[in-house]
C-alpha cells in the first residue's frame, strides 16, 4: 500500500462518505487511490465551492465532513471556507496536495506554504511527513475537527508521501475523546439563584445550543422557565420562530422587541452564544442593567467581552437541564409580549414590486410539509431571511454568520442536497452572491441535484448601498450591478429550469414552484432597488438606538 | 484604559511540524506583545517554551486558548510584577 492508498483507507475508516473536491497535479496519487475506493467523490467547478459543500454536509449534519484540492491556487482557493468554518465553528477535514518534500522551500511549480498560510483559521494542522503518521495524524485530525468547539482541520499531504510504501494500516482502535467537562456546582448554585431573584431574565441563545446537541433541553428550559428568548442570527429556529416566547432575533438588523427586551432585562442568560458586536451593538451598553450567567462549551469565551456572575462550562444540554426551574415573571413576559405586538413586522408593502419580506414569511409557512433547509448567501437577503423566516429547527438554516462570505449559499447547498436526500434545499441568494460561486450550477447539473434557487435581484450591491444611503451621504460607490446577466437565460445554459417573477401577484407562483418543482429550480425575482433592511442598528451604536424605516431611533 | 501587565508563561509543547508558528501566531492575534521567548529542546519530541507577554488584556483568557492547542501538553502563567516582587 502507498500513502495516498492508506489515506484513503484512513477516511474510509473515519466513516466518510463523500468528498467534495477538484484534482490536479500535487495531489492526483490520491484521486487514483480514489478510484478504488466507496467514497462518492464530486467535483465541483472551484474548489471554493468544494470547501463551502462540505460545509454544507456538515452543518446539516454535525457530521464531519471532507473537502480536498491540489497544492498553491486549488489550496488557496479553499482557504475563504477554511476561514469561514473556523468562524462558525463547522467540524471539516481539509486534505491538500502538496509538492514533493524535498522541493519544499524551494519556489517549486504550485508550491505554497498553504500550512502557515491557514494556522490561524484552523483549529490544528499537519504536514505529513512520513506515511506511517497518516493512521495517527487522520485520526486526530477528525478527533479534533468534530469535538468541543468544532473547527476545520487541515491535513498537507506532501506527493512523495502519498507514493512512499509502508505497512501502516488504519487505526483499529479510536482514542476515547476525553469527556467533556459537568456543571461546575458552585457556579450553577449561584446561577440558580440569580435565577430565582430575578423579575425580568431574558434568554440569548446562539449557535452553540444546537452544537452542543441541547435543543430539547433548551426548549425543555425555555418552556418551564417561561423566560422570553431572543436569538443570535445562528440561534434561529432553537426556539421554532412562531414560538409565542421568541422575540426574534437581537442585534444590528435584530427585531425591536428583541433589542428593547435585552436592554430592560435584570438577568441575562447567554446560552450558546458570544456577545459576538453584530449581536451586541455597543458593547457597554448591551443590557446595561442585567447580571449575566453564560452557558457555554468553550471555557475561553467567559469574561472575553462581558464580566458575568455565573459561567458554567461544559456540557451546555446538562447545565440546562440542571437550571431548569419554574418562575414567576408574569408582569415581565407581558410586557415583552406588548412589544412583541406594538413591533410586529408588517407585510402589507404598496408597491407592485415582489416584496421579499413577505415572500420570505409566506414561503416557511408553505414549507412545513417537509425537511426544508435554507442556504443563505450575504447581504440584504440574508437579513430578510434572518427576519421573516420562522424557522423551526436550527439546522435548516445554514449562513454564513461569522465571516459573511458572499458566495457561501449555493455550493453549501448542494452538499446539504447530498447529504439530505429526502429534504428540499432552497438558496435565498442575492444578485452579488450568486456571481460568486456561480459556476456550481454546473455541479447542480452534473450530479442533477435538485436545489432551489430564489434569488432576489436588485441590480446593486444592496447592503452596501443601504450604508452609502445611510452613513455615506448617500454617495453610491461601485455597487451598481445593472449590468447583470440575463440569468434565466444562464441558468438555462447551465441546464438548469428557470422562472423569471416581476410582480407580486406571482409571489404565491413562487413558492407552489418551490414546493411542487422535483428537479433543479432556478427563481429570478427582481425586486425594489431601493428596498432596505430594518431596523438597523448603526455600527458602534447602542441597540437601544434602532433607525426604522420611518429614520426614528426608538430607544 | 486597563494597565498594562507583564507575564511570564511557561509552555510544554510538541515540537511537530509549525507548532511554534501557530502558539505566536495565537498569542499575537490576541493582541499580546512577545517581550522575550525561550524556546528549549525538552526531548525528541517536546520544547519546554518560556515566554514574557505584556497587554492590557488579561492573561486568563490567552492561557485557555493556549491550552486549547492541540499541540501544548501544559501552560502555567505568573504576573511577571508578582514575581518581581517575591524575588
Amino acid at each position: 500500500m502507498n500513502g495516498a492508498q492508506l489515506l484513503i483507507a484512513c477516511l474510509e475508516n473515519e466513516g466518510v462518505r463523500d468528498i467534495w473536491g477538484y484534482p490536479g497535479g500535487a495531489i492526483m496519487p490520491v484521486y487514483d487511490a480514489l478510484l478504488d475506493s466507496n467514497i462518492k467523490h464530486y467535483l465541483t467547478r472551484h474548489e471554493q465551492g468544494a470547501g463551502f459543500a462540505a460545509q454544507g454536509t456538515a452543518r446539516s449534519t454535525n457530521r464531519t465532513a471532507v473537502c480536498m484540492a491540489t497544492s498553491g491556487p486549488g489550496a488557496t482557493n479553499l482557504i475563504t471556507a477554511i476561514g469561514d468554518a473556523y468562524m462558525d465553528s463547522i467540524p471539516m477535514v481539509v486534505i491538500t496536495g502538496q509538492v514533493p518534500s524535498q522541493l519544499m522551500g524551494t519556489d517549486a511549480f504550485q508550491e505554497l506554504d498553504v500550512f502557515g498560510m491557514t494556522l490561524p483559521i484552523t483549529k490544528h494542522s499537519y504536514v505529513v511527513k512520513h506515511a506511517d503518521d497518516i493512521p495517527r495524524i487522520v485520526h486526530e485530525a477528525f478527533q479534533l475537527a468534530g469535538s468541543g468547539k468544532f473547527g476545520p482541520v487541515l491535513i498537507d499531504f506532501p506527493k512523495d508521501i502519498a507514493f512512499q510504501k509502508t505497512e501502516a494500516k488504519p487505526l483499529s482502535s479510536k482514542k476515547e475523546l476525553p469527556p467533556i467537562s459537568h456543571c461546575d456546582p458552585d457556579a450553577l448554585r449561584i446561577a440558580k439563584e440569580l435565577l430565582a431573584k430575578a423579575e425580568c431574565p431574558l434568554i440569548y441563545a446562539g449557535g452553540g445550543v444546537e452544537k452542543g446537541n441541547a435543543v430539547a433541553e433548551f426548549r425543555a428550559f425555555v418552556e418551564t422557565t417561561g423566560i422570553p428568548v431572543v436569538h443570535t442570527l445562528h440561534g434561529l429556529g432553537c426556539l421554532p420562530g412562531n414560538h409565542p416566547q421568541f422575540l426574534g432575533m437581537v442585534g444590528m438588523h435584530g427585531s425591536e422587541a428583541a433589542n428593547k427586551a435585552v436592554q430592560g432585562c435584570d438577568l441575562l442568560l447567554a446560552i450558546g452564544s458570544r456577545f459576538d458586536d453584530r449581536a451586541t451593538g455597543k458593547l457597554t451598553e448591551f443590557a446595561p442593567r442585567a447580571k449575566a450567567i453564560h452557558v457555554n462549551l468553550d471555557p475561553a469565551e467567559f469574561g472575553k467581552l462581558r464580566v458575568v456572575q455565573s459561567a458554567l462550562g461544559g456540557d451546555v444540554a446538562q447545565n440546562l437541564v440542571a437550571l431548569t426551574m419554574p418562575l414567576n415573571i408574569k408582569p415581565w413576559v407581558e410586557q415583552t409580549q406588548e412589544w412583541k405586538r406594538v413591533f410586529a413586522c408588517r407585510y402589507d408593502a404598496p408597491f407592485d414590486s415582489v416584496f421579499a419580506p413577505r415572500l420570505l414569511h409566506d414561503l416557511s409557512q408553505a414549507m412545513t410539509d417537509r425537511d426544508t433547509f435554507i442556504c443563505c448567501d450575504v447581504g440584504q437577503h440574508q437579513m430578510w431571511v434572518a427576519q421573516h423566516y420562522k424557522f423551526t429547527h436550527p439546522k435548516y438554516h445554514l449562513t454564513s454568520g461569522g465571516a459573511g462570505t458572499m458566495g457561501f449559499g449555493l455550493p453549501a447547498a448542494l452538499g446539504v442536497q447530498q447529504a439530505n436526500p429526502d429534504a428540499r434545499t432552497i438558496v435565498v441568494t442575492g444578485d452579488g452572491s450568486i456571481m460568486m460561486n456561480i459556476q456550481e450550477l454546473a455541479t447542480i447539473k452534473r450530479y442533477n441535484i435538485p436545489v432551489k434557487i430564489l434569488l432576489f435581484d436588485n441590480q446593486a450591491l444592496g447592503m452596501v448601498r443601504q450604508w452609502q444611503q445611510l452613513f455615506f451621504n448617500n454617495r453610491e460607490s461601485e455597487i451598481d450591478l445593472s449590468d447583470n446577466p440575463d440569468f434565466c437565460r444562464l441558468a438555462e445554459a447551465f441546464g438548469i429550469p428557470s422562472m423569471r417573477v416581476v410582480h407580486r401577484d406571482q409571489e404565491a407562483d413562487v413558492i407552489q414552484a418551490l414546493k411542487n418543482t422535483d428537479g433543479p429550480l432556478f427563481i429570478h425575482t427582481i425586486i425594489d432597488r431601493a428596498a432596505n433592511v430594518w431596523p438597523l442598528v448603526p455600527p458602534g451604536a447602542s441597540n437601544s438606538e434602532m433607525l426604522t424605516e420611518e429614520g426614528v431611533s426608538v430607544g | 484604559m486597563p494597565p498594562v501587565e507583564s507575564s511570564q508563561l511557561i509552555i510544554h509543547m510538541s515540537r511537530a511540524y509549525g507548532s511554534l508558528n501557530r502558539l505566536i501566531g495565537i498569542v499575537r492575534q490576541r493582541c499580546f506583545e512577545i517581550e522575550s521567548l525561550n524556546v528549549q529542546s525538552e526531548s525528541a519530541e517536546h520544547y519546554r517554551i518560556q515566554m514574557v507577554v505584556v497587554s492590557e488584556r488579561n492573561v486568563v483568557h490567552l492561557i485557555k486558548k493556549i491550552s486549547q492547542m492541540a499541540d501544548v501538553t501544559s501552560v502555567s502563567a505568573a504576573k511577571l510584577t508578582r514575581v518581581l516582587e517575591t524575588a
